[in-house]
């Protein structure tokens, strides 16, 4: 995803909401949206996206658990076989409690694996963070970052006046 | 200002600015007063060994583990109010949740010294970890003790990261409402570059959905680890198929309780009344008795299967605890758990800010004592007659104790200095949408 573009502020989640949909209408390309909150169509869209996560869950559930299982085996059979009262040095029941711990373990690891690449973190420098007004996107501000270069902030003027937009900034790479 | 970012602004404030006057001073240095107790009772036990505390044949279970349990018990509520909610979707989980998981990671950090200061040799602990060694040994998998170690672990991890991941956003507010260098380094380094990107909104949800799914089964899993400690072998009074439910009932009545009281006191103290509101701490308090009624049948039924199994050992046990040398313990819990909690019933005790800490409190300490008791009353006498004794604590333990109590302030303290203490954003979506 490109990183330039015009860095558009808006005082509402709704003002940014309809220019986004009427930026779209007149041809521009909007790449990204930054809110304080988590912007409402993560109400309506699939609960567990992208897939990435779940994958990464279910992947590392699996490696956790029967990693733990095999170690277990490992240890109690051949690596270190010792006899409590005649108990087998198979006792696969018993095994199955540390197993379902890494499982989850496992599984929750995948999960924050897969995030950290999803939300492309961590980041600590980024060119928006170069925009000052930028520290408000955490806080009560609402930003649209549209694929657009600053020869053509003029023509954009007139429509984001009439979408309320606060102000516009442009955002370059840092090359 | 707009009005959404007030709530910004306040935590901003407790987190960044507010200097602490009078009371947070005097709480820290009651926290640190009790933290030199913990240094203290550790070296002595580092120096002497175990035979500071009061355990003594046939008691070699004594506070230190009722401690360990009692603090993990605590643990188990924090994540599982959150993750629970949040699956549920009950939005005013939001006023509650963050500093019900810091209270989970600080409460689970605490207990797992315990098992350690009790090994007798407590730095050789790692030895419980599987892990290549030149002695060729590894852990024996039979026994419920490793499988603890890897539920507590397991359970600590996972907490963390819930914790720390639900924060990401309400850090990045904290990294651009900083004032000073050192303070836009430390949150900008906590909050990794977060950007509240839609994308990063996205998986930020998705990860918040998958964690805690896996963290309530955890919850479960973990206490019911602890309860396997007892119920795996055939001490009476312990060796009961009831106590996985009765330990995890137990935790999370604790873990309510010690989260109402935070609630109440953070509410006092940083004048949060607008974040946790009076309906948040009547439906805590309704939790609260939900889960006690669920503790009180967990008793009767207790009483119950020592009867049902006719095992002469079984019922010798139970009826020692109505009317033997620790009856008063058996009792002060069933006050202390079933009967106090019953004033919940009423709706104007539990708007009663005062009642509700009292109540709480009561929970705490009653949830103590009853492992305490289901500790000493199990293990004080035994199958022979010859095996009885008595069993009372030393200064050594109840410093412990105490230093623990400390050591959990110290950390909520610092959580509370440095850290957002009540989840902002959600707070703010639950106002965008009731608005």
């Amino acid at each position: 995803m490109s990183e330039r573009g015009l860095l558009i502020e808006f005082d509402s989640a709704d003002a940014l909401q309809r220019a986004r949909d009427a930026l779209l209408e007149d041809g521009w390309m909007p790449l990204d949206a930054f809110t304080p909150t988590p912007p409402a169509e993560n109400e309506t869209a699939p609960a567990l996206y992208p897939r990435s996560l779940p994958i990464a869950a279910l992947f590392g559930g699996l490696v956790g658990g029967i990693g733990c299982f095999a170690m277990e085996c490992y240890a109690a059979m051949v690596g270190y076989p010792i006899n409590v009262a005649g108990r087998p040095d198979a006792s696969l029941i018993a095994f199955v409690p540390p197993a379902l711990e890494t499982t989850l373990l496992g599984a929750a690891m995948g999960v924050v694996i897969a995030f950290l690449f999803a939300a492309r973190l961590p980041r600590f420098h980024h060119p928006l963070f170069d925009v000052e007004d930028f520290a408000h996107a955490s806080d009560h501000r609402y930003f649209l970052l549209i694929d657009a270069h600053d020869g053509q902030r003029e023509r954009l003027h007139d429509r984001l006046r009439a979408l309320r937009a606060v102000s516009v900034h442009e955002v370059r790479d840092d090359a | 200002m707009s009005a959404q970012n007030v709530i910004a602004a306040r935590v901003a404030d407790i987190a960044q600015r507010t200097p602490w006057r009078t009371r947070g001073r005097v709480a820290v240095w009651i926290a640190g007063a009790l933290l030199a107790a913990l240094i203290v009772a550790v070296t002595m036990l580092l120096a002497k060994g175990t035979g500071i505390w009061g355990l003594d044949r046939p008691v070699m279970w004594g506070l230190a583990i009722a401690n360990y349990v009692w603090w993990i018990g605590m643990g188990m509520a924090g994540t599982f109010i959150s993750a629970a909610l949040l699956l549920l979707r009950q939005d005013w989980r939001a006023s509650v949740n963050r500093f019900a998981e810091a209270m989970t990671v600080f409460a689970v950090s605490v207990s797992g010294l315990f098992p350690i200061f009790h090994l007798g040799r407590p730095w050789f602990f790692y030895w419980v970890a599987p892990y290549p060694n030149a002695m060729g040994t590894w852990p024996q998998w039979r026994s419920s003790l490793t499988w603890d170690f890897f539920a507590i672990s397991a359970y600590l991890i996972v907490s963390i990261v819930y914790w720390y991941i639900g924060m990401l956003p309400d850090l990045a507010t904290l990294r651009d409402a900083a004032t000073t260098q050192r303070q836009r380094y430390f949150y900008g380094f906590l909050a990794l570059g977060w950007r509240g990107a839609s994308t990063q909104w996205r998986a930020h949800a998705s990860a918040a959905r998958l964690l805690a799914g896996l963290a309530v089964p955890l919850v479960f899993s973990v206490h019911t680890m602890v309860a396997l400690d007892f119920s795996q072998g055939i001490v009476a009074g312990w060796h009961s198929s009831l106590f996985g439910p009765f330990f995890v009932g137990g935790a999370l009545f604790s873990g309510f309780a010690m989260t109402l009281v935070l609630a109440i006191v953070l509410r006092r103290a940083f004048a949060l009344d607008r974040l946790i509101t009076d309906t948040d701490l009547d439906r805590l308090a309704k939790l609260l008795l939900a889960v006690g009624i669920f503790v009180a049948y967990c008793y009767a039924v207790e009483l119950l299967i020592p009867f049902y199994s006719g095992d002469a050992q079984e019922i010798a046990a139970t009826t020692a605890r109505f009317d033997g040398p620790f009856a008063w313990l058996y009792w002060l819990t069933l006050i202390c758990n079933v009967v106090v909690p019953q004033a919940l019933w009423s709706p104007t005790v539990r708007r009663n800010r005062g009642a509700l800490l009292v109540i709480g409190t009561t929970v705490v300490v009653g949830m103590w004592l009853e492992r305490f008791m289901l500790i000493v009353t199990s293990l004080y006498r035994s199958y022979l007659p010859s095996v009885e004794g008595r069993y009372w604590p030393t200064v050594w333990d109840w410093l412990l104790l105490i230093g623990s109590i400390g050591l959990f302030i110290a950390m909520f303290l610092l959580f509370v200095r440095l850290l957002p203490v009540v989840s902002v954003y959600e707070l703010r979506k639950r106002r965008e949408q009731t608005a």
